[in-house]
């Protein structure tokens, strides 16, 4: 999975005047991550942070005086102080994946590439993104397939050579 | 627009001769040839881009004429302006929070931020 410059209908750059370990902190550590993923005038309650490929960070957003919602990452790619894979959605209370309780036509998921580059002191964070669709999640289904179709028919030619081989 | 017809217009875009064939009929409606000659690209190839563009409601085809002129959607287009404006804004705000947060819990380095919009 991966997507480059010319690829990407949404991109937006910025760069923080510093080093790229702090940076990554603010985006890998639950503590951090809360104070400033939130929209605006919204406060953010933890349910779960699992920081790894396959993990879900699930979390409530508070306004005040309005129903909680819910949002959910699903990370899919995590490379220490590089990069993040990751579909965005809004979500239940049980960490199920919801649509956005405010439009019918809002994509229901959003892969999001994210990056850092930088030296000692200033980083660099890329942000690309797309409306992830049914499509998408067939083709990945399949892609995640893959590895394991090919092992098991790597593993019967092993099998039939070991069984040539005997003869 | 519903949002699997959104992110099937995103991919379609993903291409960048798509891209470009898009912004090429932004200037008005053409033909098959005539899109095919500045890319340097056989007709049947064009094609295929084509009804990927057209399937993803991006673009039209004429069905009268015998050269079956393509031109823009531009509805469809407009809508996936909106969300990339609406994401955008989303992300300026929250990297506008990510910088302050980063600033607050460091000494002051003496030095100003900078912005990188594109």
């Amino acid at each position: 999975m991966s997507m480059n410059d010319d690829q990407s209908v949404f991109t937006i750059t910025r760069q923080f005047a510093l080093p790229r370990a702090v940076v990554w902190e603010a985006w890998s550590e639950a503590r951090q991550l809360e104070q400033w993923w939130g929209p605006k005038g919204c406060s953010i309650d933890i349910r779960c942070f699992e920081f790894r490929p396959g993990g879900f960070f699930h979390y409530a957003m508070n306004f005040e005086g309005a129903p909680t919602m819910w949002g959910r990452f699903n990370y899919r790619e995590i490379v220490a102080q590089e990069r993040i894979v990751w579909l965005n959605s809004f979500s239940n209370e049980r960490c199920g994946i919801a649509r956005a309780p405010f439009s019918e036509s809002c994509p229901l998921e959003i892969r999001n590439f994210v990056t850092f580059a930088g030296h000692a002191e200033h980083t660099t964070v890329t942000l690309r993104a797309e409306p992830f669709g049914e499509v998408d999640a067939e083709r990945e289904y399949f892609e995640a397939l893959r590895p394991s179709l090919e092992q098991g028919y790597g593993g019967t030619f092993d099998r039939l050579d070991a069984f040539l081989l005997q003869g | 627009m519903r949002s699997d017809e959104l992110s099937r217009a995103f991919a379609a875009l993903a291409d960048p001769t798509r891209r470009a064939i898009v912004a090429r009929l932004a200037a008005g409606e053409a033909t098959v040839s005539e899109l095919a000659e500045p890319f340097d690209m056989t007709q049947p190839s064009i094609s295929k881009h084509l009804k990927v563009l057209e399937q993803a409601g991006l673009i039209s085809r004429g069905r009268a004429a015998q050269t079956r002129p393509c031109r823009l959607e531009a509805a469809r287009l407009r809508d996936i302006a909106q969300w990339v404006d609406v994401y955008r804004n989303l992300w300026e705000e929250r990297f506008e929070r990510l910088d302050a947060f980063l600033q607050s819990t460091r000494p002051p380095a003496g030095k100003g931020k900078k912005n990188v919009h594109e």
